[in-house]
């Protein structure tokens, strides 16, 4: 564990960051200025929601989404200001994802559509960017379309195991990775 | 805060590249046209404030656990 800073969370216990674990966001979170180094967290719980957790608020963490899983043909435009800030050089380093809100009743769950986050993940950077379009809501209601693709990967998932049980192999685990075409200049 | 008295039609630079018209004034309404570069970006004020009471809201999620348990109870 040596070099690697330990970082108290509550709702993940002690985690261990190696320096290219961690993200900065220069102009914070909007609304959280006072906060600016954060790490992603996989809970690797089948949810697909990852945690943007603040390095320095053991309490902050904001749930985050992809948004290709729950709105199909979502958008973002970065300015060359943004390309700027967030040093990125290829629009292929970029992940974009949106904070998800995760009221009591679940599934009341919104995801803001309007700022999403984009992080270069080679420089190590990342900025909330609010979008022009008029269409893009801060509380889109995705709670639906979540639970049809958790349903849907479930079932791929069964399906595989059947197909491998008979194989005697192991499953193959499946990945969502970040899609960066989702982004264009 | 600077505070200037503009008529309608009369505007003011911001920098070399901003521009803000009063274009019409209606009652207690005032309509404003904006000319800025293409990477700035301009947004009316309840728009910032909505998406930082969101995202307030937001990063104190409930526990992992509660979370987990209702979406996985599909």
């Amino acid at each position: 564990m040596k070099d690697r800073l330990a970082c108290e969370t509550t709702r993940f216990g002690q985690l261990h960051l190696g320096g290219d674990e961690r993200i900065e966001f220069p102009a914070g979170i909007l609304g959280i200025p006072q906060f600016r180094d954060y790490c992603v967290v996989n809970p690797a719980d089948d949810l697909l929601i990852l945690w943007l957790q603040s390095v320095n608020d053991p309490t902050l963490a904001f749930p985050i989404l992809e948004p290709r899983i729950f709105y199909p043909d979502y958008r973002v435009q970065v300015t060359s200001v943004d390309r700027q800030e967030l040093q990125l050089e290829s629009l292929r380093d970029a992940a974009v994802y949106c904070i998800v809100t995760i009221p009591a009743d679940i599934t009341a769950m919104t995801a803001n559509v309007k700022a999403p986050i984009v992080m270069n993940r080679r420089r190590q950077l990342g900025k909330q960017i609010i979008l022009p379009d008029q269409r893009y809501e801060i509380k889109y209601n995705m709670f639906k379309a979540l639970r049809m693709h958790l349903i849907t990967i479930q079932s791929q998932k069964r399906s595989m195991q059947q197909r491998n049980t008979a194989t005697g192999q192991a499953p193959i685990p499946l990945l969502d990775l970040p899609d960066s075409s989702q982004i264009l200049v | 805060m600077l505070v200037l008295t503009r008529k309608l039609g009369e505007s003011i630079t911001i920098d070399d590249h901003i521009k803000i018209v009063v274009v019409q004034i209606k009652g207690k309404q005032v309509r404003l046209g904006i000319e800025a570069p293409k990477e700035t970006r301009i947004h009316r004020e309840e728009v910032y404030a909505a998406i930082q009471a969101q995202n307030r809201e937001a990063g104190a999620a409930p526990a992992l656990d509660s979370v987990s348990k209702a979406l996985k109870g599909l």
